[in-house]
């Protein structure tokens, strides 16, 4: 089936087969790696993305139903001309990984997080982060970094 | 990209939230062919035939090997601890095959490997593998005793290693004398190591040199090469061992896998490189997993309350094969530490460990080490109750006081000083104990139970005692090499392997305080096999420790080859040659030259490598607090406040440290609470790993540490340090479960709950009743 999908805002059109995973399509078709396979089930939250601006897991996800949408990676978080992201600069200073692993995916949920509830305290962004698992931090620097990101956004919107 | 460039790797935070971190996974090679492992559905059984002629001919199918395929080509995966370490006269032949031939001997052994063009051809084929199995007694909980068919021939009462430490005639003279004896029965369930990204490997053959190369995610390449080696019968040179970035590990990717030497003989075989991920479920069914102790325990005590003689008494759960280092991880790594601190006369330790029909335990975070502060802990926790001593003023009683002098725990493990009971004051003080009465009847007043407990920890770093038991005598080594760049950066490469721990960091200061030079030049990396001869890789909370000694061994010779040089241009004799933070001086003259000044000067010429034992470890010590709430209409459990205070020496940057503390505790809870390993029956539906799902504790469940650095330098390194990374995951269980203890103690049920204390646990126990005047009967 063809898919017509704006990944990374960039317009990318695709036969692929109707059982392909989304994960799938984006890793080894697409060849964007930064999005991770943490548990194949789920659970994890290790391939979170954002479509049209909302968290997804991508492993629960066919690549058909992409069609018609927008889809944003770790990778193509940064707007043009930018380094970083303000949440993956919040999570660089805040030291909100260690090993990495499922650092990309939480950073895609954080942003989702920083989104649609802008003012969220500590409390509500650990009930908001209980679909992505870290198995390193004790995720008391990811909440901190989420809280960071979360105001740095809103600063940069309000300027 | 990393497909062609391979090499060692520095760890870059940049790279690790934009996507650019490249992980196994993430690599490509061309022409590259999958492997899935066809694995054993049974917990126990014999392999009658396997049938392979489908799925040879299904669609992509490059090869299917067998175990007996195998079996000409390989050797078991060889446990590297000799059985003297483990009081047996003559090692066992059960070590881990790569892949299962004759019998099967847990759910998730594999019994073939098939590689075909695509990952969906291989998963495909390997569904039709048929293989035809006679069903065989299967033992899931760890019992010894004569039996019908034992898991192995060699061991008819399934008993692995029966080992003794510690003095037992003085300790029964001790408590035939002791005022009081105090018993616990303790289970410290198994638990899956589970880091977020799962194992994987890519074999690559060069037909050419006939070289192979493995890609692969383990904690030390050299460790994992020679493990392979031996098992494939290949000279060192002839393996490369790579690791890109590495996703997690806690011990369970320490070892040589069975997987890895599959791609490896696939790759030879197929002339193609050959890939294998595993799934989620593959980490349940195959990652060597931790803990499983039951423990009886013991202690003696005189009139006034004070340690006479400890006795512990392990049964573990080793499951069907030993892993790498299984024995020693059951036995000689936790028992140094098994008498904390405190002034006991007399221990002794008696270990059995026993197979189950289960994937075999190894090393997960602490190894050996919370085992044994958990049951120490608890225990002394228990003798307080018991005696109606208040359990701060117990420990007191038996601790040595702050800023001691170096001694020797009654172990035989020289302690190189520690603060010990000034841990406990601070941390008694930080979590306000004294306000706790006021907190716990407020909490009364809500209808919640509310707790508070407290633990010591000692540790054991610097992984001494494994490297010991490998050969008599052993040290554990590391290799520092260091290259300098005509532009002024500085190549450091060293054997650890970071995994989020950022073992950089002191090498980096290290380098440029020594040498005069900018942070900021310096790279240091780490996993590949052939950029170093040997190196240590990272387990036992070492690699600062070992690091410090082969970075100061590296140093120390391109120092001399520079003051060498200096000499002879200033026509001095060296030893008149000064060198003071970065510059060289001779003794009595002006002249002056920096060494950032020299490498360009001199070209490769002092470009060197230093490799180096590690003498001393350190002891790691501290004491945590945490309160609970507990909701007795459900059983549930909220950790409401968690403070820890940690020795670790001098803490060379705090942000990482507190990352590692507060890791580290989390585990500890988790397993307090939460985790526990599936059993064969439940890993036979496919719904098993959904236990990643509800055992896995998330970001509202787990406190935030306040935790305050006490650290006393140690003596014994260039870094001042001692270790930190296992800390945490030994202080959070008794930590948490004396809380929980304290909460629940007007409920009898209490003194027999276990961990995983789970709600439906914790409710059992409040609706079975409290007891006005708590009977204090001993335990069996």
């Amino acid at each position: 089936m063809k898919i017509s999908v704006t990944l990374n805002g960039v317009a990318v059109q695709e036969d692929v087969e109707p059982h392909l995973l989304a994960v799938a399509w984006i890793r080894e078709r697409r060849r964007l790696t930064g999005t991770h396979i943490g548990c194949d089930t789920t659970q994890c939250g290790a391939c979170t993305i954002l479509l049209d601006g909302v968290s997804v897991k991508s492993c629960t996800l066919l690549a058909v139903s992409l069609d018609g949408h927008a889809v944003t990676t770790i990778e193509g978080l940064a707007a043009n001309g930018q380094d970083l992201h303000p949440m993956q600069a919040a999570f660089k200073e805040n030291h909100g990984l260690q090993c990495g692993f499922c650092t990309p995916g939480m950073i895609m949920r954080a942003v989702d997080i920083a989104i649609h509830r802008p003012e969220a305290d500590e409390a509500e962004i650990r009930r908001e982060l209980e679909g992505n698992i870290c198995r390193c931090t004790g995720y008391r620097n990811i909440v901190a970094a989420v809280f960071a990101g979360a105001q740095a956004m809103r600063a940069a919107r309000d300027k | 990209a990393f497909a062609r460039n391979l090499g060692p790797l520095p760890r870059d935070v940049g790279k690790m939230i934009t996507g650019g971190a490249i992980y196994v996974d993430d690599v490509r090679f061309e022409g590259e062919a999958v492997g899935v492992v066809v694995r054993s559905p049974h917990p126990h059984a014999r392999i009658r035939a396997i049938d392979a002629s489908a799925a040879r001919g299904a669609p992509g199918v490059l090869a299917v090997l067998s175990g007996e395929d195998v079996a000409r080509m390989a050797k078991p995966i060889a446990c590297v601890i000799p059985p003297a370490a483990y009081g047996r006269a003559e090692a066992l032949p059960v070590d881990r095959p790569v892949l299962a031939a004759g019998r099967v001997r847990h759910v998730g052994d594999g019994v073939a490997f098939v590689v075909a063009e695509t990952a969906e051809q291989a998963r495909e084929a390997a569904e039709l593998v048929k293989v035809d199995y006679e069903l065989l007694p299967e033992y899931v909980e760890p019992r010894a005793g004569a039996l019908g068919m034992p898991i192995w021939d060699a061991a008819p009462d399934n008993v692995a290693f029966d080992w003794q430490f510690g003095n037992p005639a003085l300790c029964r003279d001790l408590f035939n004398r002791a005022a009081h004896t105090v018993r616990i029965h303790l289970s410290i369930p198994r638990l899956i190591p589970n880091p977020i990204e799962p194992r994987a490997a890519i074999g690559l053959h060069d037909p050419q040199s006939g070289k192979l190369t493995l890609v692969s995610n383990p904690q030390g390449v050299h460790f994992v090469r020679g493990g392979l080696t031996r098992a494939l019968g290949l000279p060192d040179g002839e393996l490369r061992v790579v690791s890109p970035y590495l996703g997690g590990a806690f011990g369970s990717k320490i070892y040589a896998y069975p997987e890895h030497a599959l791609v490896l003989l696939a790759a030879r075989m197929v002339g193609r490189p050959v890939r294998w991920t595993a799934t989620r479920r593959e980490a349940f069914l195959s990652d060597t997993q931790g803990r499983g102790h039951t423990t009886e325990a013991a202690m003696a005590l005189d009139e006034d309350g004070r340690f006479l003689a400890l006795s512990v008494h392990p049964t573990v759960d080793i499951g069907a094969y030993f892993s790498q280092l299984t024995p020693i991880t059951a036995t000689g790594v936790g028992a140094p530490i098994q008498g904390g601190a405190y002034s006991f006369q007399a221990i002794e330790i008696h270990v059995r460990g026993i197979f189950t029909n289960k994937v075999p335990v190894d090393a997960y975070r602490g190894a050996g080490r919370p085992e044994a502060n958990y049951v120490l802990e608890r225990l002394v926790d228990r003798a307080a109750a018991e005696l109606r001593i208040d359990p701060a003023e117990l420990r007191a009683r038996n601790l040595p006081d702050s800023q001691t002098a170096p001694f020797t725990a009654v172990t035989g493990l020289p302690i190189g000083g520690g603060r010990f009971l000034d841990n406990q004051r601070l941390c008694l003080e930080r979590a306000d104990r004294a306000g706790f009465a006021q907190r716990r009847a407020e909490a009364a007043s809500r209808g919640r139970l509310r707790g508070f407990g407290f633990a010591h920890y000692l540790e054991a770093n610097g992984g001494l005692q494994v490297a010991a038991a490998i050969a008599p005598g052993g040290l554990p080594h590391e290799c520092a090499a260091l290259k300098f760049g005509a532009d002024g950066t500085v190549a450091v490469t060293i054997g650890t392997q970071s995994s989020g721990q950022d073992h950089a960091r002191p090498v980096t200061l290290y380098v440029a305080e020594t040498l005069g030079l900018a942070a900021d030049e310096i790279t240091v990396r780490e996993g590949d096999s052939d950029a170093l001869p040997i190196g240590g890789g990272t387990g036992g909370s070492k690699s600062t420790l070992t690091s410090s000694v082969a970075i100061k061994q590296a140093v120390d010779i391109v120092i001399a080859k520079a003051r060498a040089l200096m000499a002879q241009t200033w026509n001095v004799q060296p030893e008149t040659v000064q060198f003071d933070r970065g510059v060289f001086s001779a003794a009595g003259s002006l002249r002056t030259v920096r060494f950032a000044d020299l490498v360009s000067r001199y070209p490769g010429q002092l470009d060197n490598e230093g490799e180096a034992a590690l003498h001393y470890g350190s002891s790691a010590n501290g004491c945590h607090a945490c309160e609970v709430e507990i909701d007795p209409e459900t059983g549930a459990v909220e950790i409401v406040r968690y403070t820890g205070v940690d020795d670790f020496g001098r803490v060379i940057d705090a942000a990482n440290v507190q990352g590692q503390v507060q890791g580290g505790v989390a585990m500890g809870i988790g397993q307090a609470l939460a985790e526990l390993a599936p059993t064969p029956e439940a890993l036979q539906h496919p719904l098993a790993t959904s236990n990643f799902n509800h055992a896995l504790l998330r970001a509202p469940e787990i406190p935030a540490v306040d935790w305050v650095d006490n650290g006393l330098p140690s003596a014994t390194n260039i870094f001042g340090a001692k270790a930190c990374g296992e800390s945490g995951a030994s202080a959070a269980p008794p930590t948490v479960m004396n809380a929980i203890a304290d909460a629940l103690s007007a409920f009898p049920g209490a003194r027999e709950l276990q961990m995983p204390a789970r709600p439906e646990d914790i409710w059992k126990v409040i609706s079975s009743g409290g007891a006005e005047s708590s009977a204090r009967t001993t335990s069996a």
